[in-house]
C-alpha cells in the first residue's frame, strides 16, 4: 500500500502553501490567518506523526514511575497498584494502540492527583508534593519538546533531548 | 479515593449532567455572574452542537433589532464588515446614523458589535464588560459602550455594542528584531507610551469608589478580607475542573497554595485583568494611548494582579542592549513598579507581587491547557484552528508556573 500518511500530508501542504495561499493574498485578514495556522498545524502533525507511538509509550512509562513513587511516599501503594498494572500490560502488549497508552497515562494522572489531595495535612504531604513537582517538571519539559515544531519556544535548543527517541 | 476527589470523568466533562454542574458549583464558589456564565457554558456543551457559523446578514439583523429595541425606533445600519483581531470574540464594525446617546445633532458613527461564540478561551460576561467600560468612562480611554444583549435575546449569542476607537495596536514601522514574544514598540515610541501605560493603570486602581455604583454584576470586595481573591482563584479552579483534557498534579498543588496564601486586600481596585501590550490602541504621531480594550476579565480586587500580569514574560522582550527585559515592551519590572508607586500613591508589596506572579501563571496555564483546548475540541468557536494553536503555549506556561512556584516556596 503506497498511500502513506506522510505523503498525504505532504501533498496537502504543498497545495495549501503553493496554490491556495497565493490565491488568497487579497482575502480578509482572518481568512489568511486561518489558512496559515492550518498549514502550521498540518506541518506539526507531519513532523510528529511518525514518532507518536514512541512518545505515548515514553509518557506512560514516566506516569508509571511517578505513580510508583507517589504510592510509596504516601504509604498507600495498593491504591495505585491496579492502574500501574494496567499501564504495564499496555506497554507489553504488542497490539496496544496509542489510545490505550494515553488512557492508561491519564488514569494514572487522575489517581496521583487524587492521592496528593488525600494527603493534605498528613506528614507525607510535603514530600509527595516535592516528588510530583519534580517528576511532572521532567514530563512537562518533554511536552515542550514535543510541541516545539509549533513554534512557541524561544530557544528550542535549550530543551532537554526528546526522551521518546531514546 | 478518586471518587472523593474527581467530580466527573472525560465523558461527563464533554457532556455534563445537572448533578456534575451542581457539584462543581458547590465545591468552587464564585461570584454570581461568573457562576451564571460558567454554568451556561456547561449547559451549552451538553447540547453538543458546537459553534454554527453566523453570517454577516444574521448579525446585521440582530444588531438592528437590538438597537431599535433600545432606542424605541427602527434603525438601519450600513457598511457592516468583519473586524479581525482577538482570539475569543466575533466582531463586526458598522455605521449607524442616529442622534447620539443624548439626542443631539444627526450624525453617522462607526460602531462595533462584539459577540461571544459558543465557547471561548475566556468565557466571560458581556454585562460585566459593559458595566466596567461605563464605570471608567472619562477616566480611562476606552470604547464608549452603548448597548448590551446579555443573554442573546437579539443576537445568536450574548453581545455588546460600543463605539469604534481610533488608533493602532502596532507601530506602522518595523521596530527591529528583538528577543522575546511581546510587542516591540521601538525606543522612541516606547518612551512616549510608557508614561500613559503606567499612569492609566494608576488612575484605574485609584478611581473613586463611587464610580463603581453601576457595576451591579460585580460582587463587592472588602479591604481586610481575602474573600474576593479566593473567589477568583476558585473561578480558575472551576474552569480547570470543567474544561481540562487531562489532570496535571502541579495544578492541584498550586491551587491549594493560592487558597492558603491569599492576602487580605489593603485597597480595593477595579482590576482590568488583561493589562498588557497589545491590548490598547494608540496614536502613533501623538505617542498616546487612545483606548484600552478587552475589559471582559475585569474584577474588583488587588492591584498587584494587573501589575504582575503586565510584566509576564509572554508580553516582554529584551531591549536593544540585549539584557534589559522590558515589561509589556515599556520598561523593566523594577522601573514599572517604581513609576506606578509614584503615579498612584499606592505601595507595591513584594509579598503580594510574588503571590500574583503565581496567580497569573496559574491563570495562563488554565486558559491554554484547559479552556482553549476544550473550546476547540468541542468545535465551539469561529476560529478553532487559532484557539487550538494557542494550546501550544500551555506547556511553556505550565513549566513557567512550576518554576516560579518552586522559587517562591523554596
Amino acid at each position: 500500500m503506497i498511500h502513506s500518511f506522510d505523503i498525504q500530508l505532504q501533498v496537502s501542504l504543498r497545495a495549501l502553501e503553493d496554490v491556495v495561499a497565493p490565491a488568497l493574498s487579497g482575502a480578509e485578514k482572518h481568512v489568511v490567518e486561518q489558512l496559515m495556522l492550518s498549514i502550521a498545524t498540518i506541518g506539526f502533525v507531519k513532523a510528529r506523526l511518525p514518532e507518536a507511538r514512541r512518545f505515548y509509550r515514553m509518557e506512560l512509562r514516566r506516569c508509571i514511575e511517578m505513580a510508583e513513587e507517589a504510592g510509596e511516599i504516601a504509604g498507600r501503594p495498593e491504591l495505585l497498584a491496579e492502574a500501574i498494572s494496567e499501564g504495564q500490560r499496555a506497554l507489553t502488549d504488542p497490539e496496544a494502540e496509542n489510545a490505550d497508552f494515553e488512557t492508561a497515562s491519564r488514569n494514572l494522572r487522575d489517581l496521583v492527583t487524587a492521592l496528593s489531595h488525600a494527603c493534605v495535612g498528613l506528614p507525607c504531604q510535603a514530600r509527595l508534593e516535592a516528588a510530583l513537582l519534580e517528576r511532572s517538571g521532567a514530563l512537562v519539559a518533554q511536552y515542550r519538546q514535543w510541541c516545539a515544531p509549533i513554534g512557541f519556544e524561544l530557544d528550542p535548543g535549550a530543551l532537554p533531548p526528546a526522551a521518546w527517541l531514546d | 479515593m478518586v471518587a472523593d476527589y474527581q467530580i466527573m470523568d472525560e465523558a461527563r466533562r464533554a457532556r455534563p449532567e445537572d448533578a456534575d454542574i451542581a457539584q462543581i458549583r458547590a465545591r468552587y464558589p464564585v461570584e454570581p455572574e461568573i457562576d451564571k456564565v460558567l454554568s451556561r457554558k456547561m449547559q451549552r456543551r451538553r447540547g453538543g452542537e458546537g459553534y454554527t457559523g453566523v453570517t454577516l446578514d444574521r448579525l446585521i439583523e440582530g444588531t438592528q433589532a437590538l438597537i431599535s429595541d433600545r432606542l424605541g425606533r427602527a434603525v438601519t445600519i450600513a457598511d457592516a464588515r468583519w473586524l479581525s483581531g482577538g482570539a475569543s470574540k466575533l466582531q463586526m464594525v458598522f455605521e449607524l446614523s442616529w442622534n447620539g446617546p443624548d439626542g443631539g445633532q444627526p450624525r453617522t458613527e462607526s460602531l462595533v458589535l462584539r459577540m461571544e461564540p459558543a465557547a471561548s478561551v475566556t468565557e466571560s460576561s458581556r454585562m460585566r464588560e459593559f458595566e466596567v467600560i461605563r464605570a471608567v468612562e472619562g477616566i480611562i480611554p476606552a470604547p464608549r459602550a452603548y448597548w448590551v444583549d446579555p443573554d442573546g435575546e437579539f443576537l445568536p449569542y450574548p453581545a455588546m455594542i460600543y463605539a469604534f476607537s481610533t488608533g493602532v495596536a502596532k507601530p506602522s514601522y518595523d521596530a527591529g528584531k528583538v528577543s522575546g514574544l511581546g510587542q516591540n514598540y521601538g525606543p522612541e515610541l516606547r518612551a512616549r507610551l510608557a508614561p500613559d501605560f503606567v499612569g492609566l493603570l494608576a488612575k484605574l486602581h485609584t478611581m473613586d469608589p463611587a464610580r463603581r455604583q453601576g457595576m451591579e454584576h460585580f460582587e463587592p470586595a472588602e479591604e481586610g478580607s481575602n474573600a474576593s481573591v479566593i473567589r477568583q482563584v476558585n473561578a480558575m479552579r472551576r474552569i480547570w475542573e470543567e474544561d481540562r483534557i487531562e489532570e496535571e498534579p502541579i495544578m492541584e498543588i498550586v491551587y491549594r497554595w493560592l487558597v492558603a496564601n491569599a492576602q487580605p486586600l489593603d485597597h480595593v481596585s477595579v482590576v482590568h485583568g488583561d493589562y498588557r501590550s497589545g491590548n490598547f490602541l494608540f496614536d502613533e504621531a501623538e505617542g498616546s494611548i487612545t483606548a484600552w480594550l478587552d475589559w471582559e476579565g475585569a474584577t474588583l480586587g488587588d492591584r498587584h494582579q494587573d501589575l504582575t500580569y503586565a510584566v509576564m514574560p509572554s508580553f516582554a522582550h529584551f531591549a536593544e542592549d540585549g539584557r534589559t527585559l522590558l515589561a509589556s515592551g515599556m520598561m523593566s519590572e523594577p522601573e514599572l513598579y517604581a513609576a506606578y508607586e509614584k503615579a498612584s500613591g499606592l505601595s507595591v508589596d513584594p509579598r503580594r507581587i510574588a503571590y500574583f506572579h503565581i496567580y497569573n501563571r496559574y491563570l495562563i496555564a488554565i486558559l491554554t491547557l484547559a479552556a482553549a483546548a476544550r473550546a476547540s475540541r468541542e468545535r465551539g468557536t469561529h476560529q478553532d484552528v487559532l484557539v487550538n494553536y494557542v494550546v501550544g503555549l500551555g506547556y511553556p506556561a505550565l513549566e513557567d508556573l512550576r518554576d516560579y512556584y518552586l522559587k517562591v516556596t523554596a
